[in-house]
């Protein structure tokens, strides 16, 4: 069983980089390998 | 289409992650099956509309047919050839201009047709039996791996059936981590890089030489967060999805590299194109040059690699590129071992100069091999 901390570090970090993509990210921007 | 939401943006993940975390409710592996074939369709339908899903299920139900009556091999593969050269071929001439989701149709298509080979050669072999209808579709053209892979063999799709466990928390917030850090790589990381670094090669000599660095390390952002996206979501469904990357940036050689990037796509020119080649030549009087078909062999296989990602003359110098690196790379080891033997070419490839120089190099061989391919127009 994992301590509480470390799991609340990686929600903490998972909320952060999604919060980063909502607020950076471009939106509609196609993958490179799309145009393959 | 759909309310507005570009396909594989990020409103399109945010989107397509709440249904599939609403997937995982149903227990029965039949009824989730159904559901992500469903899925499957909607997506495909949102990529490349009505005639290009109508035109794609068309040669796919041809093709299930054929592989059902079991006709022979070629009138097997002849459909799937037939949407993929036409597909190419027909889009040519307004390259320059489609949409991203047209691009998609393209990649798609040779995804699946790739699959298709797998497929077909891997039942010919009686190493697996053909699908039922549900398996086909869901094989075939799987959402979270059409647009860039990985491109999971037959084999690997039978011996990892889908499983529906209980969500439990830590395996939902272990899929979310892989997720949330595929589209950080794509939407913040890759973006950046792109919008604030890259120029297509046209900021001149001195900046190139930066931009190459720039341009390989933005293309594994881009390229690996898709398929931390795909692992991710497939971990959530209960679906096996092959890992396409591990850490590329150390490989040591151009062979070395193939077997650490796109990995997936290594595996598939080397069963299905490379082996296939090197065994024919072997049966020939040429049998006695091992190195020599060995070099044919690549040569072959990484020139109709580049070409399968486009019918243009970049991707032919980046496959012809590869093509001679991995040949090189080939004829030093052999040559190496014949003179000096396995214990010093060992010990040579052990010694951490050779190492760090080997690595510098093939980084530097792979980047500047992506210059026309990441050159603006």
């Amino acid at each position: 069983m994992k301590p509480a901390y470390k799991i609340a570090i990686r929600i903490l970090w998972v909320a952060l980089r999604l919060a980063a993509v909502v607020a950076l990210g471009k939106s509609g921007s196609p993958f490179f390998y799309q145009g393959f | 289409m759909t309310a507005g939401i570009e396909l594989f943006s990020i409103g399109f993940w945010f989107l397509t992650i709440s249904g599939v975390f609403a997937v995982t409710v149903l227990r029965q592996p039949r009824h989730r099956l159904v559901m992500v074939v469903c899925v499957h369709l909607l997506v495909l339908y949102w990529a490349v509309g009505g005639t290009g899903t109508a035109l794609l299920l068309g040669a796919l139900v041809t093709a299930y047919v054929a592989l059902r009556v079991g006709s022979p091999t070629i009138a097997l593969i002849a459909p799937a050839l037939a949407v993929f050269i036409g597909f190419k071929l027909g889009t040519l001439p307004a390259i320059r201009s489609v949409s991203g989701q047209e691009l998609l149709a393209i990649t798609g298509y040779s995804y699946v047709f790739l699959r298709w080979v797998d497929l077909v050669r891997t039942i010919r072999a009686g190493v697996a039996a053909c699908p039922s209808p549900l398996d086909f579709i869901h094989y075939m053209i799987p959402f979270h791996m059409l647009s860039a892979g990985p491109i999971q063999t037959y084999r690997d799709y039978v011996d990892h059936p889908i499983s529906c466990p209980p969500l439990t928390f830590h395996k939902g917030l272990s899929s979310t981590e892989r997720i949330a850090k595929g589209l950080f790589k794509k939407f913040v990381l890759a973006h950046i890089i792109q919008s604030v670094c890259l120029t297509g090669f046209q900021a001149g000599p001195w900046y190139t030489v930066l931009e190459l660095q720039l341009f390989f390390i933005w293309l594994y952002l881009d390229f690996s967060a898709y398929c931390d996206v795909a692992v991710g979501i497939g971990m959530l469904l209960g679906l096996h999805v092959p890992e396409n990357f591990n850490r590329p940036y150390l490989a040591r050689n151009v062979i070395d590299f193939w077997e650490r990037w796109h990995i997936t796509l290594g595996q598939s020119v080397r069963a299905h194109l490379f082996v296939p080649v090197q065994l024919a030549l072997m049966r020939t009087r040429l049998g006695r040059y091992r190195l020599g078909c060995a070099s044919v062999a690549f040569g072959v296989a990484f020139l109709l690699c580049g070409l399968w990602h486009q019918f243009t003359m970049p991707f032919f110098l980046w496959g012809a590129i590869h093509a001679g690196g991995v040949v090189i790379c080939n004829a030093y080891k052999t040559i190496l071992i014949r003179r000096y033997g396995k214990k010093w070419f060992k010990r040579y490839n052990a010694h951490p100069v050779v190492r760090v120089v080997a690595t510098v190099i093939t980084f530097e061989f792979v980047a500047c091999s992506l210059y026309w391919v990441g050159k603006a127009p």
